[in-house]
């Protein structure tokens, strides 16, 4: 019985180790940046041709063109991407203090300043995506509906830190 | 294992060895280690008397290192979240004031698409601003 399995057992192992797939490792294209005589101008980076966009870059675009109706859902959505991506530097209540400031990063500028009180959403999207001063571009990081999210919520922070008693009544009963 | 087998090494040394020699080597020793001890600790109490004092605890200036970064990480985002969940006076006089997150974000969504719009108007630009270029 041994005997026979023996021979069995030899083939089913040199089939095994046969079954290597090294497609990945070994790829029949050109390296990046590197030199291909099959194009004309001999570089391997291809421009997209005429007509041609990338699969989601229509859905991105129209993001981008056409804010989003604001319900809850959309400011719950902003108040975590904000705390996730923004808290870091510009505190959670959009002071311009978050704790990489404490460790000695240039302070943002505050949300509650005059300046960015009149700034429009346009302005506060357009940083989020190109960045500004210090602050880098989140358009990597942050889907434009994210982005708009984000713009939403720190409405609601400017609203929250800086609230006219005209706006709310019943306001005054609750202060200290 | 009988003895005879073992031959020598059923003892681990000779009989022959002198005791007295061993001990004077290292009484020797420890007598130099005590020496030098001492040696050290006259040198020490003559030449830096500050050496067996504690050193103070020197704080340096602001952002110093962090013992618990954690602590006070968490310490940190309970002063900051502590900010949007009270009501507070901002500005008496105008009757400004703060208001926690949750009931800020109800307000904004009752206003649907106007809660893009800024808060308040651009500020005027200076009376000279206007007209300056030809």
């Amino acid at each position: 019985m041994t005997a026979r399995a023996l021979p069995l057992l030899l083939l089913l192992s040199w089939a095994l180790a046969g079954c290597g797939d090294h497609s990945m490792s070994q790829q029949n294209r050109y390296g990046t940046f590197s030199k291909a005589g099959l194009f004309k101008d001999g570089s391997e980076a291809r421009a997209l041709p005429q007509g041609v966009v990338a699969q989601g870059d229509l859905d991105r675009l129209q993001q981008i063109s056409k804010p989003p109706a604001v319900d809850m859902a959309l400011l719950s959505r902003g108040r975590e991407r904000y705390d996730i991506y923004c808290s870091p530097c510009h505190g959670f209540s959009g002071q311009g203090d978050g704790m990489i400031v404490q460790r000695g990063f240039p302070a943002p500028p505050s949300y509650h300043s005059a300046r960015l009180r009149s700034a429009d959403a346009q302005h506060f999207f357009d940083v989020i995506t190109h960045g500004y001063g210090a602050m880098y571009s989140y358009a990597a990081r942050v889907e434009p509906r994210d982005r708009w999210a984000i713009v939403t919520y720190i409405r609601a922070l400017q609203q929250s830190q800086r609230t006219d008693m005209a706006d709310v009544p019943e306001l005054r009963s609750k202060l200290p | 294992m009988p003895n005879e087998e073992m031959g020598s090494r059923a003892f681990p040394q000779p009989a022959g060895i002198h005791n007295r020699a061993v001990l004077l080597v290292v009484g020797g020793f420890l007598l130099f280690v005590g020496a030098a001890i001492a040696g050290m600790l006259l040198f020490l109490n003559t030449q830096a008397p500050r050496a067996f004092t504690p050193r103070a605890e020197r704080r340096f200036p602001s952002p110093e290192l962090q013992t618990s970064p954690e602590a006070d990480l968490t310490r940190f985002e309970a002063a900051q979240r502590a900010r949007l969940t009270a009501y507070a006076w901002v500005d008496r006089d105008h009757n400004i004031a703060s208001i926690p997150i949750d009931e800020a974000m109800q307000l904004v969504v009752g206003r649907g698409y106007q809660a893009y719009d800024a808060p308040q108007p651009a500020p005027a630009p200076p009376s000279g601003a206007s007209g300056g270029n030809p």
